[in-house]
């Protein structure tokens, strides 16, 4: 036996609720969608693997999915880009509406060529940008990351380089849309990108 | 230098006698580049009644190995070395992704091959595990991976 029907005016008061919800529920993601755009983010200048002066503005009409990092983080840096890379393949076609931007944080030995030797091991797609110590602390400090360098030996060059480590999406028109975290499977990370593209 | 090949030797020569205190699975590196680090990960199982405690780690294919820890916190990374593993009787400790790893500084490897490692113990013969090498979208030791690469939750 099926349950008796609820009369048809308690039931259009539920959809005329339910309507309600839903356009609040809009109404403040929209709201909040828009006052975040200013939160993170800002414009750039780095120099792209080619050497070459990339901006803010070069990736305007794509979302933009950046990370900082450093080529000699044996150990989340790599995970995340593979990760990336493997959200991209999955991502199939819709992967050209999006530019995946790996930002260095270690200036003084991720060079142009080293920084593009690196992310083209992971995919062709990942677009490796450096600059001088200026120019990064500058990005650094517009998306609100942390980095210092953490002597592991007696030498110059011996040092690693702790940093925050956080996906940003930033929206074809360069605002901030939303975190992701770092820690996230190929398979979440694509579904998180369907979902905010 | 001598030391490492001594230990190697010694390694090579400590036929086991007596069972193996440990057992090494999943164990590979991801091979990046000859001029950056590269990440090794391993599942240690000890099936026996005592703890046992790893003291260092060392590899031909690697100009300095150490254990070392990504310390998480609030979306921070750290690199912390640390001095010594210690695996629990009848447990595992894993060196996975985002969590505990072994930094190969100075990599001497190419993909597709498997390179030796050998870890130092408290008590008794080292033990020495081979690592597959893969690449930078690996996920694992065998090409085909069946779970995609995701990091140990902090």
């Amino acid at each position: 036996m099926s349950e008796p029907r609820p009369p048809p005016a308690r039931g259009y008061a539920l959809v005329g609720v339910l309507f309600a919800v839903l356009l609040f529920a809009a109404g403040g993601f929209l709201w909040l969608s828009g006052r975040r755009g200013d939160l993170l983010g800002g414009p750039f200048r780095l120099e792209n693997a080619a050497g070459r002066t990339v901006t803010d503005r070069s990736f305007r009409g794509r979302y933009m999915l950046v990370y900082f990092g450093y080529t000699h983080c044996p150990d989340v840096c790599p995970t995340t880009l593979a990760n990336v890379a493997g959200a991209l393949h999955e991502l199939g076609p819709a992967a050209a509406r999006l530019a995946a931007v790996f930002i260095s944080v270690d200036p003084a030995r991720d060079t142009p060529a080293v920084i593009g030797r690196y992310t083209a091991l992971f995919s062709k797609r990942i677009i490796g940008l450096t600059g001088t110590p200026a120019e990064i602390a500058r990005v650094a400090g517009e998306y609100h990351i942390y980095y210092k360098k953490h002597p592991t030996g007696p030498g110059k060059l011996d040092y690693s380089v702790d940093h925050s480590s956080l996906l940003f999406l930033m929206s074809p028109t360069g605002r901030f849309i939303a975190p992701i975290t770092a820690s996230s499977s190929a398979s979440e990370l694509a579904a998180a990108l369907r979902r905010l593209m | 230098m001598r030391s490492l090949a001594a230990l190697v030797l010694l390694a090579a020569l400590a036929r086991p006698a007596a069972a193996a205190p440990l057992r090494a699975e999943g164990a590979w590196f991801r091979y990046l580049l000859s001029s950056i680090p590269a990440g090794g990960y391993v599942t240690l199982t000890n099936p026996g009644p005592a703890t046992v405690v790893l003291t260092g780690v060392a590899s031909p294919a690697c100009g300095s190995l150490m254990f070392h820890r990504t310390d998480s916190q609030g979306g921070m990374e750290r690199m912390v070395a640390v001095p010594r593993i210690r695996v629990p009787a009848g447990g595992r400790f894993r060196f996975a992704p985002g969590g505990y790893h072994l930094m190969c500084d100075a990599p001497h490897m190419h993909r597709g091959q498997t390179v030796p490692v050998t870890f130092r113990l408290a008590h008794g013969a080292p033990l020495v595990v081979r690592f597959a090498v893969r690449g930078a979208n690996a996920s694992g030791p065998r090409a085909s991976a069946p779970a995609p690469a995701r990091m140990k939750s902090q």
